[in-house]
């Protein structure tokens, strides 16, 4: 019961601990601008008041009339999905975990790894690690998808559309210099 | 009329011309659909070449490729949740949901053949009235009036996409919010960058449209996927009736008239055009609580709306060599390479070139129709894939077009980011319509906000000096009264 409690209030509190922080924030360029006598902070102040109040009001529900702030209509696509998709229930096996996790972290050591190592690189490796996260294991499938999107790619962005990519860091970056000089 | 055959006419008997007409046509639509490569890319990468094009075939190319692109970005807005631009997020909100739903041939039908009719009707009325149009609206509309209308659009915003009156308008405010990153309109103010050089910039809407829309749902099938409990979109091409087309008549003259209006004014255009739109769908709806669940007039609405303003941004183009977006200044930049000045003699110096240009914006808007309905039979069976393989191609593209913006690698973080965010603010029932739409919204009704109030001397009573601006504002406060009353009432009953 305290548990939920704490559940339903911590978001609000959150709204209003990031309004009062984004006012003190904003205090650092209040003050009539020569063109403009309202100032620079005026209209994030506004929308951070709003914030503020926004959140006060839910709070003041839930503490005087246990208002529901997640209330919504009954046989929505959302509900069905929210119900039948908890993550994180108990139940979920440590692989299923992994999974899940490795879905999110991946595309971010793709963008690190692009920003390093450059797009060229990385593009190949991560198209087929990523469709077999997902569960695709056929690796006649997973070369054939892998090299067909990567030509798909090339051709598109680097033969039509001159589209700039990134080309990494240092010793990789005159290395996807060259492929792409090849290309173009 | 005559002016009109004779566009056509010159059109349609010239191979060269046939020729620039069918490749402005398809090229559009497949570089608005394909994430990465908008329409802007393929007009910038054919500047050059226009010289060696006639100005009438160069400027026609133009407005068949802004007819055309436009449309184009709905079809992977709707399949993926993935807009091609962002004058077709909103296209998204219902799009996709009717595709999980299993009514991606239905959305892609209301999307092509409203897309036409706003396009046509736009191209009509352009033809007809395109000087004393231009002449009205750019008296009538001011910044006050222009941010009357921002005002009276955010305050519908709060009820998309949540049950929680609370929950939808943090979403909005912590849109409108994410829009004052970077500095201020006015005096170039830096604000909440920290320092920061990218931030200073302000956040670019393509990433964090592209974060909340397609990186998210990645990460919400994928989670999915993960636990065992993901189901593919059904592949349904069922296109929709007639009746059902007929049901939703009022929405399409209503957001072919928005669409319009909103088109003529400069610097907004097409983007407003669908965000406004698709917030007067809902509030005159009699089940907005259907509204980004999969309601068919979300996609009409949105895309009658932005085809609409494609002809409307013709006219003060022409008629007063203003832009009212990326597309139309870069058309300014065809008649320069051709050494024409735009402005209000263009009609009579260069009569048939403009003519030409009608006519190619009138067939275009109607090829869209044929070609939309040939490719809805075929385009729905993208859905096929298994979401294991287009999963990383989705976020492949989306780095693309992302990183392809302005060439950042912090776009791309911000875009995931953005992911992160939306993934979270979905699972707890927070709305990401109104946060896309609080940072586009936000950040123009900022601009036109600060020289409204400059207008009316820090007066607010001043905003409502005008009867446009004065209608507009009073019916935003009402609309707020009204969906706290029933938010109030709800809560009595239960």
């Amino acid at each position: 019961m305290k548990i939920n409690k704490i559940k339903s209030y911590a978001p609000f509190i959150g709204w209003m601990l990031f309004g009062f922080i984004g006012l003190v924030i904003s205090h650092d360029y209040m003050g009539p601008l020569p063109t403009f006598k309202l100032g620079a902070a005026f209209w994030p102040q506004v929308i951070l008041l709003g914030i503020i109040l926004v959140s006060g009001i839910q709070l003041f529900l839930l503490s005087f009339f246990q208002y529901r702030s997640d209330r919504h209509d009954v046989g929505s696509v959302e509900d069905v999905e929210t119900q039948s998709d908890d993550f994180l229930d108990k139940t979920v096996s440590i692989r299923r975990y992994t999974k899940a996790s490795a879905i999110f972290i991946l595309p971010l050591v793709y963008v690190y790894g692009m920003h390093k190592i450059g797009f060229f690189i990385v593009t190949p490796i991560f198209l087929p690690l990523y469709m077999f996260v997902m569960g695709v294991r056929s690796i006649r499938r997973l070369i054939f998808v892998a090299v067909g999107v990567c030509a798909l790619l090339l051709f598109l962005f680097v033969y039509l559309a001159f589209t700039p990519l990134p080309q990494g860091a240092g010793y990789f970056h005159s290395l996807n210099g060259e492929f792409l000089a090849l290309f173009q | 009329m005559s002016d009109f055959l004779a566009g056509t006419v010159l059109l349609f008997t010239d191979p060269l011309g046939i020729a620039v007409f069918v490749g402005g046509l398809v090229g559009g639509l497949l570089f608005g659909a394909i994430p990465g490569l908008s329409l802007l890319t393929l007009a910038a990468v054919l500047l050059p070449f226009t010289v060696w094009l006639s100005p009438e075939h160069a400027i026609m190319l133009y407005g068949v490729i802004y007819v055309s692109g436009v449309y184009g970005g709905a079809i992977t807005a709707i399949l993926f949740n993935i807009p091609g631009s962002v004058e077709n997020a909103p296209t998204a909100f219902d799009g996709y949901p009717m595709t999980r739903n299993g009514q991606a041939g239905k959305a892609i039908g209301y999307a092509v053949t409203c897309s036409a009719i706003g396009g046509t009707i736009s191209a009509i009325l352009m033809m007809m009235a395109t000087a004393p149009i231009a002449d009205f609206a750019l008296s009538t509309f001011g910044p006050i009036e222009v941010f009357a209308v921002i005002f009276f659009g955010l305050t519908v915003v709060a009820g998309v996409g949540t049950g929680s009156l609370a929950k939808g308008w943090l979403s909005l405010l912590f849109g409108l919010f994410l829009g004052t990153v970077g500095q201020d309109p006015v005096g170039a103010t830096p604000r909440f960058t920290f320092g920061s050089l990218y931030l200073s910039g302000g956040i670019s809407f393509v990433p964090l449209i592209l974060g909340f829309f397609a990186v998210a749902e990645v990460f919400v099938q994928g989670q999915r996927v993960a636990s065992g409990t993901h189901t593919a979109s059904k592949v349904a091409v069922a296109y929709p009736t007639l009746s059902e087309f007929w049901a939703l008549k009022i929405a399409v003259a209503r957001s072919a008239i928005i669409g319009w209006f909103s088109g003529l004014l400069p610097g907004v255009g097409a983007t407003l055009a669908a965000f406004i739109s698709y917030n007067e769908a809902v509030r005159w709806s009699k089940t907005p609580e259907k509204f980004g669940k999969g309601e068919p007039e979300g996609v009409v609405a949105a895309e009658t709306a932005n085809n609409a303003a494609t002809g409307a941004a013709m006219i003060p183009l022409l008629a007063l060599g203003l832009p009212g977006g990326a597309l139309t200044a870069i058309m300014i930049g065809v008649f320069n390479m051709h050494e024409m000045e735009i402005g209000p003699l263009i009609m009579i110096e260069a009569h048939d070139l403009v003519w030409v240009l009608f006519a190619a914006i009138f067939w275009a808007s109607l090829a869209i129709l044929i070609l939309g309905v040939v490719e809805t039979k075929g385009i729905v069976h993208l859905l096929r894939i298994p979401f294991p393989i287009i999963a990383p191609c989705i976020l492949i593209f989306a780095t693309i077009g992302t990183y392809a913006l302005r060439a950042s690698i912090v776009d791309v973080y911000v875009m995931f980011a953005a992911g992160i965010i939306g993934f979270v603010m979905r699972k707890t029932d927070y709305s990401i319509p109104a946060v896309v739409m609080g940072v586009i919204l936000g950040q123009i009704g900022e601009n036109v906000f600060s020289q409204a109030m400059v207008m009316a001397d820090y007066n607010v009573i001043g905003l409502f000096d005008t009867w446009v601006s004065g209608a507009f504002i009073t019916g935003g406060l009402l609309s707020i009264v009204f969906l706290v009353r029933r938010r109030v009432l709800e809560f009595r009953r239960t």
